[in-house]
């Protein structure tokens, strides 16, 4: 089990919570890539929320794992959305224009409505 | 002659060197070279510490020191101590010889750095044991030590085409201020690692228009870097048809706005699945004759405006970074603004205002807009000395890791009130 994040199923919505206060040194951020990366191969069409509500500091180099993520989730016609971002990294989020390109929603319980919702649309 | 001896005097293991042996006992000095030397063994034969150390400060051959421990002048103990604290990177494997099995005794002599302790009386078989595993302790050792040796060179390589490379580095930033009627300029550059994955410039396109930059690739090291110099190359106002800040055509050159020059990059430098490194950038052009200021931003915090009153105005400007979307897919819009006489403008990298204290609290843009606007009385340049003291303040002495720190700053003159940027 990895300390970096937790993953969990719920209401057939993935979601990663990550434990962590700080993704900055280049080992966890790609240890936490490589967790994402196995979230998502397990089921790639499968929505994902990734819980950011711990999460105090993040390098420049996490957000362009993200983008590859949600490029790469958008190939298999998923989609990879954001929850909980504090507000320190919401200025972050919003300078990159990364807010623009990836979802974020208040809290992971929204994130997982939404996406159930629009799973269930895309399906339905 | 047992077959045990017969090997000993045949078979001298690899890393075995000349041993020194002292011992007070004549009759145990004659038996014990004898003894070594039928195994094959260069053996120097001692009966005095003093002798033994002056001996071994002179004589760095030797790869085995069998000492006893009442050797008059400098016992055993005290001379495998220094032999120990020699840090010539030659390692002796030192035995001390005792008549006392007390437990004091033999713990004085581990504690010495002895690497074994043989009581008195034992056999020679035992003695030949020991010199079996000091020749194979003395061969690890010398392997160890030209393995280091190897590392340490490399290391030293390594530094030093690093240090040519930042070299290099720096010469793409800024070489003199630009000359432009009433406009100061300034630049605070300072990579973390010997190079960094931030960039700035400051660049005349003509006698009235100054191009200005700061970029900021994603990680540290090498790889940044290199990206960063191969993306200053198309910053260049001079490259013909290849720059994209002032290119040229059949019908002559042009400023390319500033929301074009970045669609550009971002077409020129997606985001590379391997390295994962892509880059953030403000560009902008001053005009220097009207103040006026075109910039766009991609991903990367706008401009910080000191106005002459002290008020501190932040014009971030929300682009994605450059490489992250397709070519097509990424769009940049201008933003403008006018730097009256008496004002300046200072463009950051992230590294600024995400410095972290001994609390991991960020230095942050509050913080930054403060200083700016107290030391806008200061001449340019010493309005970036006060800000670097404050971030080095800000990080501590013991600061590692941190992030690449730029700052490039623009000044017009209050001409009419007499001011000097």
């Amino acid at each position: 089990m990895s300390d970096i994040a937790t993953t969990a199923v719920h209401e057939g919505v993935r979601v990663v919570t990550v434990l962590r206060p700080r993704l900055l040194d280049p080992e966890t951020v790609e240890a936490f890539d490589a967790l994402l990366r196995a979230t998502r191969a397990e089921a790639p069409t499968c929505a994902l929320v990734i819980d950011l509500s711990q999460v105090r500091f993040v390098s420049s180099s996490l957000l362009g794992h993200l983008v590859l993520l949600w490029r790469e989730a958008q190939t298999d016609g998923a989609v990879v959305a954001l929850a909980g971002v504090s507000h320190g990294l919401q200025q972050l989020l919003r300078i990159t224009d990364i807010d623009r390109i990836i979802t974020t929603y208040p809290d992971a319980g929204q994130g997982i409505a939404a996406l159930r919702r629009a799973q269930g649309g895309a399906s339905g | 002659m047992s077959s045990t001896r017969e090997r000993a005097l045949t078979d001298v293991p690899t890393g075995a060197g000349p041993v020194l042996l002292v011992d007070p006992d004549p009759i145990a000095r004659s038996v014990f070279s004898q003894c070594l030397r039928r195994a094959g063994r260069e053996v120097v034969v001692l009966g005095d510490g003093n002798l033994a150390w002056d001996m071994l400060c002179t004589d760095h051959d030797f790869r085995t020191v069998i000492v006893d421990q009442h050797a008059p002048g400098v016992d055993g103990p005290e001379l495998v101590r220094r032999l120990r604290a020699r840090r010539d990177g030659n390692y002796a494997y030192a035995i001390i010889t005792t008549r006392s099995s007390a437990q004091e005794d033999l713990k004085r002599a581990v504690a010495s750095g002895a690497d074994d302790v043989l009581v008195k009386p034992f056999l020679f078989e035992a003695l030949v044991q020991r010199l079996e595993v000091a020749a194979r302790i003395s061969a690890l050792e010398d392997k160890l030590a030209r393995r280091n040796r190897v590392l340490e060179a490399y290391q030293r390589r390594n530094r030093q085409t690093l240090e040519a490379a930042a070299r290099v580095q720096r010469t793409l930033l800024p070489a003199r201020a630009p000359d432009l009627h009433g406009v100061a300029t300034a630049w605070l550059y300072q990579p973390c690692e010997e190079l960094g994955g931030d960039l700035l410039n400051l660049l005349p396109l003509d006698d009235r228009h100054l191009a200005f930059w700061v970029l900021d690739v994603s990680g540290h090291g090498v790889s940044s870097a290199l990206l960063a110099v191969q993306v200053s190359r198309f910053l260049a106002p001079t490259l013909g048809q290849e720059s994209l800040i002032r290119p040229s055509s059949a019908s002559g050159t042009r400023i390319a706005p500033p929301h074009e020059v970045l669609e550009r990059l971002n077409a020129l430098f997606p985001m590379d699945r391997q390295t994962r490194h892509y880059l953030t950038i403000v560009y902008g052009i001053l005009d220097a004759s009207t103040g006026e200021v075109t910039y766009a931003c991609a991903g990367h915090p706008g401009p910080l405006v000191v106005r002459a009153d002290g008020g501190c105005e932040r014009l971030d400007r929300p682009g994605v970074a450059i490489g992250w979307l397709p070519e097509g897919q990424a769009h940049y819009a201008d933003g403008h603004f006018t730097l009256a006489p008496g004002e300046r403008l200072y463009c950051y990298s992230d590294g600024v205002t995400e410095a972290c204290d001994a609390h991991e609290r960020g230095f942050g843009v509050h913080r930054l807009a403060a200083i700016l606007a107290t030391a806008r009385a200061l001449p340019l340049a010493d309005s970036l000395a006060t800000l670097a003291g404050e971030l080095a303040r800000w990080s501590g002495e013991d600061a590692e890791g941190g992030d690449d720190v730029s700052i490039l700053a623009i000044a017009r003159a209050d001409i009419a009130a007499g001011g000097n940027p």
